[in-house]
């Protein structure tokens, strides 16, 4: 299997508080199909490493490998080229663009990557059909549920075929049930689409569903849990 | 109000320092403008009286009789100085008035006069060195003085008659010099009557209080004027009144700069409405960004009255701040406007007369009217729901507007246009042009938050194809905030319609100020005198060589009474001068009329003969050969003259007076001998040696009220004024566009600040810093350039209505390169604007606002 993601020494410490290393000599890798879930308390420094892998915060120390590219070497617009071609975001509080409708939202990436119209509104479409809104798809995010809104979200992360998805908290907002439906659209994802999915989380109940448990504690990174992958 | 809310209000105001400081220098650009226009124009109209008080004296009236040896007796002079607004009058002597010259070789006017501040003011006496001349004391002219190698303290004998020679010194010298063959000698006026033997005053200088309002200066003047008439009528003798107002009708003549004031009024409330428009926008802005805070405080428990204090506290400190920066900057402003008016287009201004009164009612109006424009914010605040708190994403603007915009707004436009069709198809009064031209900008006003629907539909269907998402992205941001950005787009049509109706305005100012002078003086140079002077003038001015000319006498006193159209609507003033004589035939040299009925015989004319033009005719109703009966309301006696020809497209100005005859017919029947204008062409002479021979006759005392005009210093005067206002035009356009970039710069800066997340969003899914960029300038140009269509076609038409309501629907073609340049620099505006917020967006790090923790 080909690592999608290859962390190397990841040291991380915030301008603000220079005395505190958030993330410290992380490593990890993961690989293409892989479902990885990051597990951690609060401030531990989880969501910051995920900012780091998804080249949101610049790398201070150590290397980092995506999709066989060290993304050190790459510049400002160059990683928002690289993320908007490998990369699939989904965030806590969603983060949809609020003056387009669902199907626009989802849309959006394919035509920042200049996909032609026809096949970004069919693709579109069919992720909205596959994360179960294709009824919604001319709905703005201020007439979904926050389980649709983040459904939607997770449609558009898929927009583009990422190499990786990378989630952050996506369940930290939705009651049980709606974070029971968006876990199952990961799982779905995962097992059926094959998608590399990178999730952190506080709740333990969705390591169960992941191939590899990462533990974070203190900005150490430690494997908790690996199941052989087929 | 308690100190929480003050304390709150102010933290509010200076949290966000940047733009508080844009919005104050926003703001305080209407308060500027309106300060350097009040500044500016007091100034100037005071350089003007000051200048024509140095030019003809600090006094109201000064009038002298004609014929000799009749003035006013000592009780005549008690019961003028007793008429109600009468400061100080001062008795003058010309005991010789009309007479030839005499003593040496040269023409030798005397004068006398009393040694009173009065006195002083009539410029042609002015004493520059030496005493005011005692009994037996004389003041002489230099050029008199060097001639006859007199000094200060020379005794002199000069010959009276009746007297013989007088032993006399010379007690001073007058500033005026005189031309070689003439000047002026001044004696004390007692004395000057005992030596004479003339015991009446034949001349006499008023002056009225200085602080009269208009109305009472007016009737003071009037009831001078009409006492000092009555008299010389009652009297049989001929008097000249020489009045300010008289002065103030060529005044008005020669300072256009007057006619456009209503044009610059109006232009500094349009900055103050834009400074009101600033006010409500960043109080908008100000709310939208608090609106959770303010929705807390709800919560809290703050009532709706705290918080309308709130917001109140907030417009206030901005009012305040910016009225006292605006009166600032505005007296920088015009200090700048004077210099550049002065040193680089010659307008002549004495000095910068900063007037605090004025200025105080700029400023306490100013912070009145822009406190209370927070009322509309404050309402908003006032009405904000507790549960906006909970809320997390922003609240749409409401559909209620887009049903007034999209019914109200083209029903407006719709019956504004009927109603221009109407004025024109049926000749209503013509102010109705204007009335349907402000309710079709109101129409397009009220329209912008659906053009602002449509903008964003059209470029859903086709400008996405062209330019990608950003664009729909943009123009649904636009949609979504259409409060606000109609704000912006009110303020970027409100500028653009100022220079389109700036332009327009100012073009058809210049071309009626053109028509003006060419009507006013048809000729290349006027001697002109409403109250009239001598013959002896035409006389002196035929001797020059090079030129034409053509006389007219002042007008009978006499009204016609046997009009065949009794309801030909002449006023009595109009009618009772309305018969001049002069030479038709030799006229005709210069005044190309046209002779439609009859003829123009001088000998026809000698006869009892009158010629009409040909409105008079239609006017009057009179056709050649009939009878017009002349009646002279004071002595009853009436005269018949008989219409011998009707003339047409004469350019005789000054009243235009409706009937000639010939200047013996006014001598014999009306007693009319004095002329009251010559107009003159230079042919072949040197306008410039013509002008200095007739300013050196000009110097004769019995001429002083003669007012020399020249067509080409006129045209000068007109073209200095359309200079002046064009630049008041361009400093207004320039700061009205400032303010709506700052308008625009705010709004840029609140919409980025509140969908922070959502760029963050758009860069963290990949898109480059670039795309950003663009998309957030797509937002502003698209404000700007709707902004800039919607002013040019409002702005377009109000200007082409006002020219048609006030007869002047010219200049259109001008509309074709403002729509063009309007339509190109709009969206230059908006790139500007929003530049500095899409840069600064572009430069925030992602992670920092996507963090959810």
């Amino acid at each position: 299997m080909a690592a999608v993601l290859l962390a190397d020494k990841i040291t991380h410490v915030y301008p603000s508080e220079p005395g505190r290393h958030i993330l410290r000599d992380v490593s990890m890798q993961v690989e293409q199909g892989e479902f990885a879930v990051i597990v951690g308390r609060s401030g531990s420094g989880k969501s910051t490493l995920l900012q780091v892998l998804g080249t949101m915060e610049p790398l201070q120390a150590g290397a980092l490998w995506l999709c066989g590219t060290e993304v050190t070497q790459l510049k400002d617009d160059g990683l928002a080229r690289f993320r908007l071609q490998n990369l699939g975001f989904v965030f806590q509080s969603f983060h949809l663009i609020d003056s387009l409708t669902a199907v626009e939202n989802v849309r959006l990436p394919m035509e920042l990557a200049r996909l032609p119209r026809r096949n970004a509104l069919t693709r579109a479409s069919e992720l909205l059909d596959l994360v179960g809104l294709s009824q919604r798809s001319r709905a703005f995010p201020s007439q979904l549920s926050g389980g649709e809104q983040q459904r939607v979200a997770i449609a558009r992360a898929l927009a583009n075929r990422p190499a990786m998805i990378l989630a952050d908290e996506p369940t930290g907002n939705l009651d049980r049930e709606a974070a029971d439906v968006v876990l199952g659209v990961f799982e779905d994802l995962h097992k059926h689409q094959q998608v590399t999915i990178v999730l952190v989380t506080h709740d333990t109940a969705i390591c169960d569903r992941a191939d590899t448990v990462w533990r974070m504690e203190d900005g150490v990174l430690s494997l908790a849990r690996s199941i052989a992958r087929q | 109000m308690n100190a929480f809310v003050w304390k709150l209000g102010i933290r509010f105001f200076a949290a966000r320092k940047g733009r508080t400081f844009f919005s104050i220098l926003g703001i305080s650009l209407g308060i500027l403008l309106v300060t350097a226009v009040q500044i500016v124009f007091t100034s100037l109209n005071q350089s003007y009286d000051a200048m024509q008080r140095q030019k003809y004296g600090n006094y109201d009236v000064l009038a002298y009789f004609q014929t000799d040896g009749q003035g006013l007796t000592n009780q005549e002079l008690d019961q003028l100085k007793d008429i109600q607004g009468v400061e100080a009058l001062q008795p003058i002597l010309y005991p010789y008035q009309n007479r030839l010259p005499r003593y040496f070789s040269d023409s030798l006017y005397d004068v006398g006069l009393t040694d009173s501040y009065l006195s002083r003011q009539l410029k042609n006496y002015d004493i520059a060195q030496g005493r005011f001349p005692l009994p037996h004391e004389v003041a002489l002219s230099p050029g008199i003085m060097s001639r006859h190698h007199l000094h200060i303290g020379s005794a002199i004998q000069l010959s009276f008659p009746h007297r013989g020679l007088v032993n006399l010194t010379v007690s001073g010298e007058l500033s005026s010099d005189s031309q070689k063959n003439f000047g002026i000698a001044v004696y004390d006026y007692a004395w000057l009557q005992k030596i004479t033997g003339i015991k009446q005053a034949t001349g006499i200088v008023m002056k009225l209080r200085p602080n009269l309002s208009e109305n009472r200066r007016s009737l003071a003047l009037n009831t001078f004027t009409n006492t000092l008439y009555r008299w010389a009528h009652r009297m049989g003798r001929t008097i000249t009144i020489y009045t300010k107002g008289q002065l103030g009708a060529l005044g008005n003549a020669t300072n256009y700069i007057a006619a456009f004031l209503p044009l610059l009024k109006g232009l500094s409330v349009t900055s103050i409405v834009a400074s009101i428009y600033i006010v409500i926008s960043t109080l908008q802005i100000s709310l939208q960004e608090r609106r959770k805070e303010y929705a807390l405080l709800r919560l809290l428990g703050v009532n709706g009255r705290q918080l309308t204090g709130l917001v109140l506290i907030e417009s206030l400190l901005y009012s305040v701040l910016s009225t006292l920066a605006g009166l600032a900057l505005g007296i920088g402003l015009s200090l700048v406007i004077k210099t550049i008016s002065v040193q680089m287009f010659h307008v002549q201004m004495i000095d910068l007369i900063i007037s605090w009164q004025p200025l105080g009612w700029i400023a306490l109006s100013g912070i009145a009217v822009m406190s209370a424009a927070g009322l509309i914010p404050a309402r908003q605040v006032r009405c904000l729901s507790p549960i906006e708190a909970y809320r997390s994403a922003e609240p749409s603007d409401d559909q209620e507007d887009d049903l007034v915009s999209a019914i109200v707004a083209p029903s407006l436009i719709l019956l504004s246009l009927l109603l221009v069709v109407l004025t024109h198809i049926l000749r209503f009064h013509p102010v109705l042009y204007v009335v349907g031209g402000l309710g079709f900008v109101v129409g397009v006003y009220v329209w912008i938050p659906s053009l602002l629907q449509g903008s964003a539909w059209l470029s859903s269907k086709f400008l996405r194809h062209l330019f990608g998402s950003q664009i729909l992205m943009a123009s649904r941001n636009i949609v979504r905030h259409r409060s606000k950005s109609a704000l912006c787009v009110g303020a970027l049509m409100l500028t653009i319609l100022i220079a389109n109706a700036g332009i327009l305005l100012l073009h058809a100012a210049e071309a009626a100020e053109t028509a003006v002078v060419s009507s006013n003086f048809p000729h290349d140079i006027t001697l002109n005198s409403l109250g009239g002077f001598s013959p002896a003038l035409a006389t002196q001015v035929g001797r020059l060589k090079g030129i034409d000319y053509e006389e007219f006498t002042t007008g009978a006193f006499a009204q016609v009474i046997n009009a065949p159209r009794k309801n030909s609507g002449i006023n009595f003033y109009s009618a009772i001068r309305s018969l001049q004589g002069t030479d038709l035939q030799t006229d005709k040299r210069i005044d190309h009329f046209r002779v439609v009925a009859g003829n123009i015989d001088s000998r026809r004319l000698a006869h009892n003969g009158v010629v009409l033009t040909a409105s008079a005719a239609n006017v009057l109703g009179f056709k050649v050969g009939d009878n017009v009966s002349f009646k002279n309301p004071l002595t009853g006696r009436t005269t018949n003259l008989q219409v011998a020809g009707i003339i047409k497209g004469t350019t005789i100005p000054f009243g235009a007076p409706f009937l000639y005859t010939s200047p013996a017919v006014m001598a014999r029947d009306f007693s009319v001998r004095d002329l009251q204008n010559i107009q003159i062409n230079v042919t072949t002479g040197n306008t410039g040696e013509v002008l200095q021979t007739l300013r050196g006759l000009l110097r004769n005392p019995q001429y002083q009220n003669v007012e020399l005009i020249n067509k080409l210093n006129e045209k000068q005067k007109a073209q200095e004024a359309v200079l002046l206002f064009g630049i008041v035009l361009g400093i207004t356009i320039l700061t009205i566009t400032v303010i709506a970039a700052i308008v625009l710069m705010n709004h840029t800066a609140s919409a980025v600040r509140m969908r922070f997340r959502e760029l963050a969003t758009l860069r963290a899914i990949g898109m480059t810093k670039g795309r950003l960029i663009r998309l957030i300038l797509a937002e502003g140009m698209m404000i700007s350039t709707l902004g800039g269509l919607a002013g040019t076609v409002a702005g377009g038409a109000l200007a082409y209505l006002a020219l048609m309501a006030v007869g002047h629907p010219s200049g259109v073609w001008l509309l074709i390169p403002t729509l063009c340049g309007s339509v190109l620099l709009s969206p230059l505006l908006g790139l500007l604007a929003s530049w500095s917020a899409a840069a600064w967006a572009a430069r925030q790090e992602i992670i920092g606002v996507l963090s959810d923790q």
